[in-house]
């Protein structure tokens, strides 16, 4: 249907009372059993955020561990075993617990503000989603304390991880690591696909959706398909190492090269995973800063939809065109030559966006031009690793480790900082301190390179990757030294950052609804938003709906406010379809998260874990779903017809 | 009092029941990740296919024929009734919805039986050779995904017969007919590979 915008009067009282009613269906419970069930997509991708980024500084603190045991030629801050140790939990930790979750908070967080509705589609499944996460990290960390933590490396190749040689618990908890992060993330994979699809306001075309929105739309339909990859072979491997399967024991028939197969299909367009939503929040902050609608924006989406699609396409190709392994020199020439086209062409738009814009230079651009310089940084040293020869050369050295620091962190954790300084004043109502957030970024800017770059020469003279200690002779030891001391300007930056978080929440000035003249509907509604997001749901009109506004754009009326309802329009012509009750809080989703992870650190020492876990799950799962108000949803209620009889 | 331009909803239809309701594609997206894992399970089959010398080894004792085939007839005698509750549910007829459903639940629990009359008369385990880890694989997924979705189409016909019927039946019906057509999809393909293909 399309609904006509019809001119009513409204009033201050009117509103106070709207305010009201919409609070008390969208409030979340209170107390410490409420915390454990609310559905709100804010308080969860709150959640996200702060957990990965606690993550993050667990893996500072192996990482910091590394390089003082690194610092000088045979320091003994660490053994060999522990320093195998450390690597796999750093890699698994930054990887897995960090990057890809704090994406996925984001997304949470800003999906169903930037598209103008009151949650995501599926609210219990949010929940869930950030349990099981919290539960595999907390579960991680605990075995690595018992002794237990994997050493295998973050990609635990077979045979090694294999029991003959890998005979601890350590590849199994480090599968089981897998199990749970995948699964967290194909839960908020799906919820973020639904939400956009159905959810948006409407106007909201698809050609007018923020290209954060764009991006996590990429990044979810990447993540539904390569994630089940890596929790089918984790899964394989742990059947391996428990069940006496074969399907990567040579000698049985089976093949190791299958697992680096499965690993890769996923490692891939992991990095892109982590690298989508990020491009997204630069093309927001550039957009607002230079206080213009994106150059190119066609261009740009079009970019970020490619980078997903070669993430697996090469990888494909690769697969049934080849038979040598994926770290084949051919396979990463054409990756680093397709994929630096779309990324060639977002950056020149970004550029000709400031170019012919008003840049206001702020603390979130700055994060942004440190991206795109340690990006092409990385770029380069990614174009170099590319021609075989110098690879050859190279593998496994530390001009390796140079390298994918400078794409992940460039690539991914600059544009994330310069995005949660650009939007941690809508979350709490309180700017960053300015002053604070330039500290920060040149600490980390400079840091940054010294840890880092020194890495390059170190790779070039021959230092392997994964060693934990070498010989005075080498010649190592000034370079490493350096590497070292870059870590302190690391810490530095990431102290300031903390301290003003934590300041801002009492001494932040007030950030008002839109502290940045911002064209995304995120900045109309209260900062921080109410628990119902919008009083009035906007309506748009274009690309930049709030530079666009006119006195008469319709807001949305008629969704009820006494109950969780939300307008679903249709995905091709936002026009409005239909409207949806979503559900409301409940404890069963985290009483199901319990349940899982029973299940699955049961299974890593019985296979009767399996099915004992999956009994342990049937009475949480009914709960979850049973009709316990039938009266009140209407999705439940009888029929009229039955209603009459 | 001021005026503001407003875009009035509240004729629309609440609680859709069919393809257009969030849930439904909650539900494909579900499915797609499921078949995606299935897939890739198929082509590590293949992949060990391709690296062996001999595929099935020669003392591997194939599944018979007979149970398989006996289920491929069951599978496709369920799409009947599969059809008819999901028609049921368009047309909102809470009689011949049970109806249907109790006649698919009495179908897909003789399914699962003869499942587990072939899985336990199978002549070789995960651990004989990559062979059985693989077929092993693509049995488990199926077996997984018949178990939950027989356990499914249970509950909500019991749920269904007890009435009153709501239109979360309805839809619930319908999700429900979705993945058990998802399930026969995949007994296919099993059928086809694991059954047929080592005797061409
Ligand atoms: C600025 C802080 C960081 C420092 C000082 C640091 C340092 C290191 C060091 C010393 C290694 C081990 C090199 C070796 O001996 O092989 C390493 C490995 C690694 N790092 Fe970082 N890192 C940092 C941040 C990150 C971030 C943010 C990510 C990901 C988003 C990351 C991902 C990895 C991965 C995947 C490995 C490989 C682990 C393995 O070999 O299995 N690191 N890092």
């Amino acid at each position: 249907m399309t609904a006509v915008p019809t001119a009513v009067p409204t009033s201050h009282e009117e509103e106070l009372d709207r305010a009201r009613r919409l609070e008390a269906a969208w409030g979340s419970p209170h107390g410490l059993v409420g915390a454990l069930r609310t559905v709100d997509h804010k308080a969860i991708g709150r959640r996200y955020v702060l957990t990965a980024l606690t993550f993050f500084a667990i893996g500072g603190v192996l990482a910091t561990l590394m390089r003082l045991q690194l610092r000088q030629p045979g320091a003994h801050v660490l053994s060999a075993e522990q320093y195998n140790q450390i690597f796999t939990m750093h890699g698994s930790t930054m990887m897995f617990l960090f990057a890809v979750p704090v994406m996925e908070g984001m997304m949470i967080y800003l999906v169903p503000l930037l598209v103008g509705t009151r949650n995501v589609a599926f609210p219990r499944l949010n929940a869930f989603g950030y349990f099981i996460y919290v539960l595999g990290g907390i579960f991680f960390y605990v075995a690595f304390l018992l002794h237990a933590g994997p050493d295998v490396g973050w990609f635990a190749y077979t045979p090694l991880s294999l029991s003959r040689f890998s005979p601890g618990k350590g590849p199994d908890v480090w599968a089981q690591l897998i199990t749970f992060t995948e699964l967290s993330a194909l839960v908020v994979a799906v919820e973020i696909v639904v939400t956009i699809a159905r959810q948006r306001t409407v106007g909201m075309t698809p050609q007018r959706m923020p290209i954060f929105v764009w991006a996590s739309l990429v990044t979810a339909v990447m993540i539904i398909f390569a994630m089940p990859a890596i929790m089918l072979s984790s899964s394989m491997l742990i059947m391996d190492r428990l069940v006496n399967t074969h399907f990567f024991d040579v000698a049985q028939g089976g093949s190791a090269l299958l697992w680096q197969h499965l690993f890769w299909f996923f490692g891939h367009p992991e990095v892109y995973i982590i690298f989508i939503p990020a491009m997204g929040m630069v093309s927001e902050i550039v957009e607002t800063f230079s206080g213009r609608p994106i150059v190119g924006r066609p261009a740009v989406i079009a970019s970020l939809a490619a980078t997903g699609t070669l993430g697996f396409g090469l990888w494909v190709h690769h697969m049934f065109a080849t038979t040598v392994p994926p770290v084949g020199g051919s396979f990463f020439t054409a990756t680093s030559i397709l994929i630096s086209i779309p990324t060639g062409v977002q950056i020149f738009c970004w550029i000709a966006t400031l170019w012919t814009g008003r840049p206001r230079v702020t603390v979130p651009l700055l994060f942004v031009a440190a991206f795109i310089v340690v990006f092409v940084i990385g770029g380069l040293s990614g174009v170099m690793i590319a021609s075989v020869p110098l690879d050859l050369q190279l593998h496994d050295t530390f001009f390796i480790v140079a390298h994918f620091h400078y794409v992940l962190i460039g690539g991914g954790v600059l544009p994330l900082f310069g995005g949660l300084y650009y939007w941690i004043p809508k979350a709490t109502g309180r700017l960053l301190s300015e002053r604070a957030g330039r500290w920060h970024f040149w600490l980390w800017l400079i840091g940054f390179n010294v840890v880092f770059f020194p890495m390059h020469f170190l790779g070039l003279a021959g230092m392997p990757r994964r060693v934990y200690t070498y010989q005075p002779d080498t010649g190592w030891g000034p370079l490493n030294l350096l590497a070292s001391s870059g870590v302190l300007l690391v810490i530095a930056g990431a102290v300031v950052f903390v301290v003003a978080l934590l300041r801002s929440r009492t001494h932040g000035a007030a950030a008002g609804d839109d502290p940045w003249r911002a064209p995304s509907l995120e900045w109309g509604t209260s900062s921080p938003p109410p628990s119902y997001n919008y009083l009035d749901l906007p309506t748009v009109r274009s690309a930049v709906p709030r530079w666009t506004a006119h006195a008469d754009q319709p807001v949305i009326a008629g969704v009820r406010d006494d109950v969780r309802e939300v307008l679903v329009t249709r995905f091709a012509d936002a026009q409005p379809d239909h409207r949806a009750r979503l559900a409301g809080p409940s404890i069963w989703p985290f009483v199901l998260a319990i349940t899982t992870t029973v299940g699955f650190i049961w299974s890593i020492f019985d296979p009767w874990g399996v099915p004992i876990g999956l009994i342990l799950c049937a009475p949480p799962l009914i709960a979850w779903f049973w009709p316990w108000t039938r009266e009140r949803d209407p999705r439940r209620a009888p029929l009229a017809s039955e209603a009459a009889a | 009092m001021s005026a503001r331009a407003v875009l009035d909803v509240s004729a629309l239809p609440t609680a859709e029941h069919g393809r257009r309701a969030l849930v439904w594609l909650g539900q494909v997206w579900m499915l797609v990740i499921e078949g995606t894992m299935f897939a890739l399970a198929f082509a590590s089959y293949f992949y060990l296919r391709a690296t062996a010398d001999v595929w099935p080894p020669a003392n591997v004792e194939l599944p018979g024929l007979a149970i398989p085939t006996v289920m491929l007839a069951l599978f496709l005698a369920t799409i009947v009734p599969t059809r008819i509750s999901s028609r049921a549910a368009d047309e909102e007829d809470a009689p011949r919805l049970v109806r249907s459903m109790v006649v698919l639940s009495v179908l897909e629990l003789v399914a699962v039986a003869l499942w587990w009359v072939y899985l336990s008369r199978l002549g070789f385990r995960w651990y004989d050779y990559a062979y059985g880890s693989a077929v092993w694989l693509l049995l488990g997924i199926h077996t997984f995904h018949l178990v939950v979705s027989t356990a499914e189409t249970v509950v909500l016909t019991t749920l269904a017969a007890r009435g009153p019927v709501t239109r979360g039946h309805y839809l619930a019906t319908k999700i429900d007919g979705m993945y058990w057509y998802w399930v026969i999809g995949w007994f296919i393909a099993i059928y086809l590979v694991v059954d047929l293909l080592p005797r061409v």
